[in-house]
């Protein structure tokens, strides 16, 4: 589930937030990649849209999440919504 | 006070004919009838509209410019282009001498529109944080001025179908007060929008003949006017700044004139007389007498009323009859981009010696008897001075006075 999103967030870093896509990868935080603030609350829209998974308020604190980390919690957020 | 011509040492264009002036002085110069965009959905039933082909990194590179407003991207194709021709390289440039200009009329129509779809289904929490940055009307300058370093002033002027042409006098104005020494001036707008077209077509102001001659400027048969959108960007110097350099001169702009008609929301007074104010106080501007000049680039949207107060207007003004032409035949009416388009379009008349044809126009309306439309294919002429006139909602008017 993890692989899944994190392939959907990838996608959404290049193609919504023109991420070059040989740095799109599971390594890269999120201001390696030059994802302002703004860029990070377009991804948090763009997740809950694509799969459900809601971030919620925790965006000012996710700059220094890799990617692979920022779908782990996605993954965490979408079971802690399914058991809610 | 500083006097003197501000010259035009760079162009660049985005139409419905294509990208770069040369494809859209083309279409023009051939009078050709655009089809418009295969595959694109009806943007308003029974009614032609001429979008601009979509396009890609290769037209537009840079990071952050793919889901812009079209308005925006538009713009920024432009004013890419303008910057190249004029030899200038903003890497090096001192930008606090260098200001940007951009008229629009609507902004980012259809990403306001688009978001609005999301919030009616998923709520506020589905709309995007890029909503704002993507649509807002002073965006095109603010994207402009960061990809070139521009940190002089950045305007934006709002004057309906005028905007255009207004840019280009205000930018005029930047270099002759001395505020700068570079002014980058840009006409843009992306209209081709179903609510767009919708609301104008509840105007009655759209073309209802769903064919590829609707825009008939001055017909004796025109039904309104057939929307576009696009861009037209200028650089524009001093005289003596573009001559030091050596600088490419693709003409200059003697004078403008902005006038507002104070009389209806959007029909323009029936005597013309804000607009013949306008082209007089550009003439007077530039210092010249009506029958100095060679050419008239008109408004001309093909919407019954426009064309029937400025036709009157230009034989009233110029009684020496100057050939007249009005591009939106072939483009259709961009809106807040066609002041620009239309002014570089009439720097391309002046250079070549050539008056392109009033597309689809085959007789013009008896009431304008004594226009001396041009019509069918080009004619060759000598010209030296040329106005371009821009009429809006509102009732702002603009006229400039283009030499070679």
């Amino acid at each position: 589930m993890s692989e899944n999103l994190q392939a959907t967030i990838i996608k959404i870093l290049v193609e919504d937030l023109e991420v070059d896509a040989e740095q799109a990868t599971g390594d890269a935080t999120l201001a390696e990649l030059d994802l302002d603030s703004l860029a990070i609350a377009e991804l948090v829209v763009r997740l809950k849209e694509e799969a459900g998974a809601d971030l919620g308020e925790e965006e000012s604190s996710m700059g220094s999440l890799t990617v692979s980390g920022l779908a782990d919690l996605a993954v965490a957020a979408k079971s802690g919504e399914q058991a809610a | 006070m500083r006097t003197g011509a501000a010259v035009v040492t760079g162009a660049g264009m985005v139409t419905a004919a294509g990208i770069g002036v040369d494809e859209t002085w083309k279409a023009v110069r051939e009078g050709r009838s655009l089809t418009g965009v295969p595959d694109r959905p009806a943007d308003v039933p029974e009614r032609h509209c001429l979008p601009v082909a979509p396009f890609g990194k290769d037209v537009l590179p840079g990071r952050g410019t793919a889901h812009l407003d079209p308005f925006i991207r538009y713009a920024l194709v432009a004013v890419d282009q303008a910057l190249a021709e004029s030899g200038h390289d903003p890497r090096s440039w001192d930008g606090r001498r260098v200001g940007v200009v951009v008229g629009c009329g609507l902004g980012g129509a259809g990403t306001m529109a688009a978001a609005q779809g999301r919030l009616l289904d998923g709520g506020a929490a589905a709309v995007s944080p890029y909503v704002h940055p993507r649509s807002l009307i002073n965006m095109a300058a603010g994207t402009v001025a960061i990809r070139h370093g521009i940190t002089g002033p950045s305007h934006t002027v709002v004057a309906a179908c005028a905007s255009g042409a207004v840019a280009i006098g205000v930018a005029r104005d930047l270099l002759r007060t001395g505020a700068c020494d570079i002014v980058v001036a840009c006409g843009t707008d992306a209209g081709v929008v179903p609510v767009v077209a919708a609301g104008f077509a509840a105007m009655g102001a759209l073309s209802d003949a769903d064919a590829l001659d609707a825009s008939r400027p001055f017909a004796a048969d025109r039904s309104g006017f057939v929307l576009s959108e696009g861009a037209a960007a200028v650089v524009l110097e001093r005289e003596e700044d573009a001559r030091r350099r050596d600088a490419p001169r693709l003409g200059s702009v003697l004078g403008h004139g902005c006038t507002t008609d104070a009389h209806h929301p959007v029909q323009p007074h029936p005597d013309g007389a804000g607009a013949e104010a306008a082209v007089r106080e550009a003439l007077a501007d530039a210092r010249l007498d009506a029958r100095d000049v060679d050419h008239v680039n008109a408004h001309g949207t093909s919407t019954p009323y426009n064309d029937r107060v400025e036709g009157r207007l230009i034989n009233r003004v110029f009684p020496h009859r100057p050939p007249v032409t009005a591009n939106k035949g072939v483009l259709g009416h961009s809106l807040g981009a066609a002041g620009a388009v239309e002014a570089v379009l009439t720097l391309r008349s002046l250079g070549a010696g050539v008056v392109p044809p009033t597309a689809h126009t085959r007789s013009v309306d008896p009431e304008l008897s004594g226009l001396d439309l041009v019509t069918g294919r080009e004619r060759a002429a000598d010209l030296r001075y040329a106005v371009s006139t821009s009429l809006g909602f509102g009732g702002a008017n603009c006229a400039l006075v283009l030499g070679t």
